[in-house]
């Protein structure tokens, strides 16, 4: 049955289409100025993206002899998400050491912002596609580590702190409390089927360890001045795992920049040679997207790149290609 | 099919579909313009792909999204506009005109969730479409429809509303 408001909305936008009675002819005239105002922009723009090119260079060249990444200390930094956009690793304290059921941890993320970072563990009773970013529909269970205060809701207990529970859309339920080092943390049980009181009782018995999430994979470049990057690492069973990480810049009318790391390497037509780290890769092209996939030498993952073009300039291959070898492998 | 010809067939029905997203007319046209020039800079791409117009539509959406950005004066402040149709107001005709309030309503949209429910309902297409074409989760998706569409329910005069179920599909 359709719901009555989208019928109203799709009735109202159906008018303002047949209300629109564009002066075509204005339009047509217009657009040889504009031709030319771009082409003015273009040239300005091809000089900005030769000095870029040069700094990717650069930057590709001082990876591999001292970035933090690999000059760890030898232990933890701090115990607390760090704000570093290319720290290798990020404190995730939090933990449910037994969950409900069949409900595993299988899949880890961190979201990293302009000023803020988010970690989460997410547990599901059944496996995940590789790649999948969220749990999608099915019922799971999410703790995460973010910035921020506590939200407005029911005061609760949390083992000893206080906290406070918000249910949300049908079965669902948030707690929320403080976290030790700074923030809160939050237990997110969405279509569980676990009473109140269970959800309660998952949250007072969350452990609180020294523990970290790897990134797998780290950017040495990213579209845009201040995407949002996403690690996300799969977990499959005991010894097999995929990891992705997205840098999406589309808020800035640019572009996402995608590498997974995933075993085997999916088959593909139309492929084009190409060469990463001067080993064969095979490289893709359509109006939308670039992308280049390698199996790795040491083991049977593979390594796929793909960079869903924004607003102009769009990335060619050249740069797609120094911005693929850019990428760190933390295998 | 050449640039041209493409244009002189499909120009007006792009102007619409742009002021169905943009629910401004002048905006409307100026993205138009916009990205028919961008467009034609990729033209011999663009054309042998299987469904050209919904690329350059996916262009407009994109364009649209990224334009108020750079304008961000134009763009209508959905907490303000809100604010004003939920106030009591006389209508100085006596008459409250339903098919009015629903079309400041959409304009009053946040610019995304306007985009979305333009792409949902006018487009029709499914949220896993709309999700690639703009770059995000379907979830981000679904949330941008349920929060139009629970913004519109709560703000339309319930004598406009029949009893119905409001989670988007």
């Amino acid at each position: 049955m359709t719901d009555p408001i989208e019928t109203l909305v799709r009735r109202a936008q159906q008018e303002r289409a047949a209300a629109t009675t564009p002066d075509l002819d204005r339009i047509l005239a217009a657009l040889p100025a504009l031709r030319r105002r771009r082409a003015r922009r273009r040239r300005t723009g091809f000089a900005l993206a030769a000095v870029a090119a040069i700094l990717a260079v650069v930057a590709i060249v001082l990876l591999p002899v001292g970035t933090p990444e690999r000059n760890l200390p030898a232990g933890p930094p701090s115990a607390r998400p760090s704000p570093t956009r290319s720290e290798p690793l990020v404190a995730m304290p939090y933990e449910l050491e037994h969950p409900p059921g069949d409900y595993r941890e299988r899949l880890r993320t961190i979201e990293e912002g302009p000023t803020w970072v988010t970690a989460s563990r997410i547990y599901t009773e059944t496996p995940l596609d590789p790649l999948a970013s969220d749990a999608g529909s099915l019922p799971h269970l999410t703790l995460t580590v973010r910035a921020g205060g506590l939200p407005e809701g029911e005061p609760v207990g949390v083992g000893a702190v206080r906290g406070v529970l918000v249910d949300g859309l049908p079965d669902s339920a948030t707690v929320t409390w403080p976290a030790r080092l700074g923030g809160v943390v939050s237990f997110e049980a969405v279509r569980t089927g676990l009473s109140r009181t269970q959800v309660l009782q998952l949250a007072a018995s969350v452990a609180d360890h020294s523990l970290w999430l790897d990134k797998r994979l780290i950017l040495g470049w990213t579209p845009g001045e201040e995407p949002v990057i996403r690690y996300t690492q799969s977990l499959m069973d005991a010894d097999r795992w995929s990891a992705t990480v997205t840098a999406d810049a589309s808020a800035e009318d640019r572009g996402i920049l995608t590498a997974t790391l995933a075993p085997g390497l999916p088959a593909r037509q139309d492929s084009q040679f190409a060469s990463l780290h001067a080993r064969p890769a095979s490289f893709y092209e359509d109006p939308y997207a670039l992308e280049v996939d390698q199996r790795l030498p040491d083991n049977d993952l593979a390594l796929m790149v793909r960079y869903r073009q924004g607003g102009a300039p769009p990335l060619t291959r050249e740069e797609f290609l120094a911005a693929a070898e850019a990428i760190e492998v933390r295998g | 099919m050449t640039f041209e010809e493409f244009v002189t067939a499909r120009l007006g029905a792009l102007v619409r579909y742009a002021s169905v997203v943009t629910w401004d007319a002048d905006l409307a046209e100026d993205i138009v313009q916009n990205v028919l020039v961008r467009a034609q800079a990729r033209w011999e791409r663009i054309r042998r792909l299987d469904a050209p117009e919904r690329y350059v539509q996916r262009m407009l959406v994109n364009e649209f999204l990224s334009w108020r950005r750079r304008r961000a004066s134009r763009t209508v402040h959905a907490g303000e506009a809100l604010e004003s149709l939920l106030a009591p107001q006389s209508d100085p005709t006596g008459r409250y005109d339903d098919r009015d309030a629903v079309m400041r309503l959409i304009g009053a949209l946040p610019p995304r969730q306007r985009a979305v429910i333009a792409l949902r309902f006018y487009a029709d297409l499914p949220v896993e479409e709309i999700a690639d074409e703009l770059g995000c989760r379907e979830s981000t998706v679904r949330t941008h429809l349920l929060r139009a569409l629970t913004t519109l329910r709560a703000s339309l005069p319930g004598a406009m509303l029949p009893a119905g179920n409001g989670e988007p599909r």
